[in-house]
């Protein structure tokens, strides 16, 4: 019964060459545009949670930077160098390293024709030394300055007392846009350094009298009032325009290079050498900075962008991160994201 | 044939699914973004009021009237504000942000749309019946509203607080 079935099978039945060819080219056709989609959602989704993430991470270190800063005050390192300083010497004397973090960048001599910008690493205990210099940092030329030479942290960026009429060149780093219009300041606002109210008991008592005593909790040590805090800016890695040939920043140009890194907070006793600092990093390691002009516009909106502004007069921080990430294609785009912290006490309370 | 058609039509829709869903989600984190914008936007605005409260405080006396000229049209920084890629939600409002001081004791959480505690005694004089705290208040209630148009149309973000001239 079943051969005879078979045998009525139509000798026509069955899939002729040219269908076969046809369904063939129909299903590589479509499996090869289901890969393709199938690549591009990756490639999407993969560029869209890498910058969400970095996001993601820049908004939970301004969440916990508010909390740190809300209660701080800020502080301005500026010293003298009594002694000068000799080119290419490595160890630079000061009348008072108070307020340095342990390791950064300095200004020496701003706004005069020897300006030079110098790192550092070591702070000695006498508090009166900063060791380990490397000179002629971010384009500028290691020189020998004068005695009395002034060195600022270039960390901070605060704005000047003359805003109207409009200050000297020399006398400003930068103009940045504020709430209530352009700001001159000066300092490259990588930077900030501060303290906190602290019980030296360790309890949670922060006056003595009347006044707030101010200090940070160094680690393994506890609440004490030689205790310091900064958050700085630290690159890690470079980016260039050239290489890449994207023009990051705007400006028309793809020319420019970048440092690429991390906000990290330091804390540190200024008055034990054995103590070493507490450096970590708080949020993403895209944070991006214009190789040589840190502090620079980065939107080409025409004004600079310093990460840190502390304006003193009216306790405010305003904080701006460019975060540097990758689209679709790898095509590096730039994500903002801003904060201001308003610092609510102050050293006379 | 048909069993081809079949399986290829299945496969189309399982894919065409698969995009959706990556470009739904493309969509919510853009979304997303633009609410963390919205929040920054509103909590540096509220950081800067609390900052020229405080700058005021030091003359309780004319706090609230100083405060309020700032904040209001025309003033140093006014009562509208910009909020970085937000777009405005439409063309009579120029910019996302608005601020709003309410200096009338008597308005209600339900009028201003937010829970302040409304209505309340601003200007210490135990009552709550005053129409216009402007020149002697010791509390200011803050509306922040910051309304822009978003991936998924009007966006409304409503930030309320408290700033005192003390």
């Amino acid at each position: 019964m079943k051969t005879q079935r078979l045998l009525r099978v139509s000798p026509t039945a069955g899939y002729s060459l040219l269908e076969v060819l046809l369904a063939s080219t129909l299903f590589v056709v479509v499996f090869m545009a289901s890969i393709t989609l199938i690549e591009h959602d990756r490639r999407l989704s993969r560029s869209a949670l890498h910058i969400s993430r970095v996001e993601l991470m820049a908004q939970n270190m301004l969440f916990e930077l508010e909390q740190e800063v809300a209660n701080a005050f800020g502080e301005n390192p500026v010293a003298v160098a009594p002694l000068g300083l000799a080119a290419s010497a490595e160890t630079l004397q000061l009348d008072s390293t108070l307020g340095f973090p342990p390791q950064g960048s300095l200004v020496i001599d701003r706004g005069n024709d020897d300006e030079e910008r110098v790192s550092y690493n070591g702070l000695e205990a006498t508090q009166v030394l900063l060791a380990n210099l490397t000179r002629g940092q971010q384009c500028s030329v290691d020189v020998a300055h004068d005695v009395q030479a002034e060195v600022i942290w270039a960390g901070l960026a605060e704005p000047l007392e003359q805003q109207d009429p409009a200050p000297d060149p020399d006398d400003y780093d930068g103009i940045s846009m504020e709430a209530g219009g352009p700001v001159y300041f000066r300092g490259d606002g990588t930077g900030f350094s501060y303290r906190v109210p602290v019980d030296p008991g360790g309890g949670l008592d922060f006056l003595d009298g009347d006044e707030l005593q101010w200090g940070a909790e160094v680690p393994g040590v506890g609440p004490t009032l030689d205790g310091w805090n900064a958050v700085y800016f630290r690159a890690r890695e470079q980016f260039s325009e050239i290489i890449h040939g994207d023009d990051i920043n705007g400006d028309g140009d793809t020319d420019d290079i970048f440092d690429i890194g991390q906000i990290r907070k330091v804390t540190w006793d200024t008055s034990d050498p054995n103590v070493a600092p507490r450096d970590i990093g708080l949020g993403p390691t895209n944070v991006i900075q214009e190789r040589c002009n840190h502090g620079g516009d980065l939107d080409n909106d025409q004004f600079d962008d310093p990460i840190f502004l502390w304006d003193r007069s009216s306790n405010e921080l305003h904080v701006r991160l460019f975060l540097l990430g990758t689209s679709i294609a790898n095509v590096p785009i730039l994500r903002q994201m801003e904060s201001v912290m308003f610092l609510r006490n102050e050293p006379e309370l | 044939m048909i069993e081809l058609a079949i399986a290829m039509s299945i496969l189309m829709i399982g894919l065409v699914s698969a995009a959706s869903a990556t470009m739904r989600m493309h969509h919510l984190r853009k979304q997303n973004r633009e609410r963390i914008v919205a929040q920054n936007a509103a909590r540096s605005i509220a950081e800067r009021i609390h900052a020229q409260s405080y700058r005021f405080s030091e003359s309780p006396a004319t706090w609230s009237e100083e405060l309020l000229d700032v904040f209001s049209p025309g003033g140093t920084f006014g009562d509208t504000f910009d909020a970085s890629i937000l777009n405005s939600p439409s063309e009579d409002q120029e910019l996302p942000g608005q601020i709003i001081f309410v200096t009338d004791e008597r308005l209600t959480d339900a009028d201003l749309g937010i829970e302040l505690g409304m209505p309340r005694d601003l200007n210490g004089d135990g009552d709550a019946n005053d129409a216009d705290v402007t020149n002697d208040a010791r509390l200011l209630p803050v509306v922040i509203r910051i309304t822009w148009r978003g991936q998924a149309g009007i966006q409304q973000l409503t930030h309320g607080f408290f700033t005192m001239g003390y």
